[in-house]
């Protein structure tokens, strides 16, 4: 009876081996595997990533799919208000309507009470307040908008001077041709002569720009006296330094504009607009002659001006100053059919351009370039303060000392 | 075939503009100046990668200076086998069908290529008042904008003779850019108010300086073959040419 009881639990515990042995040990190998694939089905499909659509970038590839007319109307309905009555013109001025958004977007428009997209374009999330950010355009009014600080611009801007300056730079003609009579275009100097007007067609679009409450327009000073020297004193930057450009479309759209003009028309947004690279940024983070600090100081307020500001590399240069006043734009600024609005690099004027009729380099009688190189020459502590700022402490680029034979 | 084109070869020939040549000016005073270092400069060994600048001066024959025009530094001469197609060269009566003879008038009482020359715009308000056309595209601008202002700031918008308007422009600028193509174009300047301009950031060699369409209906083609020299440490230039146009002898070409 004991030996049939033993003889019983072990054919039990065989037959109960032989049936969960080979399980247990597939399972026991096969455990780690659920793992591996879970991990292996964690890597192939990564978690998208969150959108932020609180941000709108006209980058975003499915932004970029269609044309700016797909979603910009041209004019916007508001055009004859957001200027004043005297300025008004057909304009692209407002946002798109939301239409244009919720053949995408239409999950993120209605996701929760306060959907993140809807801040855009509007300062308060809730059915009822309609109030908006304000649009990029008018340019001047939005670059002077909080919200112009927090969105950069993504856009550069074309504008090929070579292609224009043929509709433009011409000089006036004498009244007095006749008919059937050489149509050449006279420029009278002779010091008798009576005075015509200068053929300065670069005015047409170019004016000297006149800080708010400035002075008078900057006399000429002595020469070689005009540097602060070793002082180190930062000189007071002189009235009529730089000359505007347009900003808005009014200066384009009487002649692009879409029902008549000339191409680009003004619904063809990217004629002109070009993306910029991602990350880039339009303007200068910091100046390199000038920077934010002393543009603040000398009161410069115009975010473009402060642009062309922040670009220069001798900052105290007036174009209104009085010996500068009656010279030609061309003679200076050589290569105009060459400007390129996308290339800054295409906008430098020669230091050879400043010694003409050795005015300001000659080396008897001394002339300032000269006397400012010999100075930073014996004494690496010498600013140079005629023309320049912060570019003023930094040793003299060959250029100059070729200039002034060193 | 052969004799048609050597009558169309003879052809275009004959349509080429009178052409002109330049004179190298005598040696700039700044440059005796510096007759020194100029000198040491062109005695360095390594040759420059930019050659140094050429100042023109253009003149009429009158030598008067001519302000805001185009030259161009081109590496073949504008004369020579290849050269811009004379016989396609635009003219501005053929851009004129339709207009009315106060607006001829009116146009060639002025110099410009195409209808938005700024300096028209000041003569608009008069302009609408004499001229058809211009007071067609003014009512036209009224009834769409409401606005006075706006109808005489966009004229040409809506000018009602597209080909008046900038037809001829259009023509001229490809005409250029063709014959810019054939005759190896470089670089484009343009005069100044003294009818001077500098001609810099180029390659050392053998160039052509030419205005490519003569400044005046019949009026000449300049073929100025210049060979550059090394820069000039301390001006712009270190080459002068004088570029005068020749007197015309008709007003109806060579």
């Amino acid at each position: 009876m004991k030996h049939r009881k033993l003889l019983f639990a072990l054919l039990t515990l065989a037959a109960a081996s032989a049936f969960l042995g080979p399980r247990l040990a597939e399972s026991s190998a096969a455990a780690p595997e659920p793992q591996r694939r879970r991990a292996a089905t964690q890597r192939r499909a990564p978690a998208r990533p969150r959108v932020d659509y609180t941000k709108f970038t006209h980058s975003t590839p499915a932004h970029r799919k269609d044309s700016c007319d797909s979603c910009h109307k041209s004019p916007s309905d508001n055009w004859a208000r957001v200027r004043a009555r005297d300025a008004a013109f057909p304009d692209i001025t407002d946002y798109p309507e939301h239409e244009s958004c919720l053949g995408c977007h239409r999950q993120q428009f209605f996701n929760g009470a306060r959907p993140p997209i809807c801040t855009v374009c509007h300062t308060a999330v809730s059915p009822r307040a309609g109030e908006r950010h304000p649009f990029a355009n008018p340019a001047d009014v939005f670059a002077r908008s909080a919200r112009a600080k927090t969105r950069p611009g993504e856009f550069a801007l074309i504008f090929p001077h070579d292609v224009h300056q043929d509709v433009m730079a011409r000089a006036p003609s004498d009244a007095g041709d006749e008919r059937g009579a050489p149509r050449f275009v006279r420029a009278a100097f002779a010091q008798d002569a009576p005075k015509k007007a200068k053929p300065n067609s670069c005015s047409i679009c170019h004016q000297t720009y006149r800080r708010p409450g400035a002075a008078a327009p900057t006399p000429a000073p002595a020469d070689a006296a005009a540097g602060a020297g070793a002082s180190g004193a930062t000189p007071a930057l002189p009235d009529g330094l730089l000359k505007t450009t347009p900003t808005g479309h009014d200066s384009c759209f009487n002649c692009h504009w879409q029902d008549g003009g000339e191409k680009p028309f003004s619904n063809d947004c990217a004629g002109c607009h070009k993306p910029l690279p991602k990350g880039s940024v339009p303007a200068p983070a910091a100046g390199r002659d000038a920077d934010a600090q002393l543009a603040a100081r000398a009161g410069f307020a115009d975010p473009f001006i402060i642009r062309k500001l922040l670009r220069r590399e001798t900052v105290t240069f007036a174009h209104d100053e009085e010996n500068h006043r009656d010279i030609d734009c061309a003679s200076c600024h050589t290569r105009i059919p060459a400007i390129s609005t996308l290339d800054d690099s295409t906008l430098k004027v020669s230091i050879l351009s400043c010694g003409g009729s050795g005015c300001h380099i000659n080396a008897r009688p001394k002339k300032i370039l000269n006397d400012e190189v010999d100075k930073k020459l014996a004494d690496a502590a010498f600013r140079c303060a005629k023309c320049h700022v912060n570019l003023g402490d930094e040793k003299p680029p060959r250029s100059h000392l070729d200039a002034v034979g060193k | 075939m052969s004799c048609l084109f050597v009558l169309a070869a003879a052809s275009a020939r004959a349509q080429a503009p009178p052409q002109a040549a330049c004179q190298p000016s005598p040696t700039p005073v700044a440059v005796k100046a510096d007759a020194a270092a100029a000198a040491a400069l062109t005695a360095t060994a390594t040759a420059p990668a930019e050659a140094g600048g050429i100042r023109v001066f253009l003149y009429d024959a009158a030598k008067n200076p001519l302000a805001r025009k185009r030259l161009y530094l081109l590496r073949r001469s504008p004369f020579g086998a290849g050269g811009p197609d004379w016989a396609s060269m635009p003219r501005h009566a053929d851009y004129l069908q339709g207009a009315s003879p106060q607006l001829r008038e009116w146009l060639a009482r002025r110099d410009c290529d195409s209808l938005y020359c700024p300096e028209f715009e000041a003569e608009f308000a008069e302009a609408v008042k004499t001229v058809p056309e211009f007071k067609r595209a003014y009512e036209e601008g009224l009834r769409k904008y409401r606005s006075e202002r706006l109808a005489l700031k966009w004229l040409p918008v809506n000018f009602p003779l597209k080909n008046v308007r900038t037809e001829y422009f259009r023509r001229k600028r490809a005409w250029l850019e063709e014959a810019g193509r054939r005759t190896g174009k470089v670089v484009s300047f343009m005069t100044d108010g003294k009818g001077r301009a500098v001609l810099t950031g180029f390659a050392p060699g053998e160039y052509y300086i030419s205005n490519l369409f003569p400044l005046e209906e019949g009026g000449a083609v300049f073929d100025c073959k210049v060979t550059t020299l090394p820069p000039h440490p301390r001006q712009m230039w270190a080459l002068t040419y004088v570029l005068s146009a020749p007197a015309r002898q008709s007003a109806s070409g060579p």
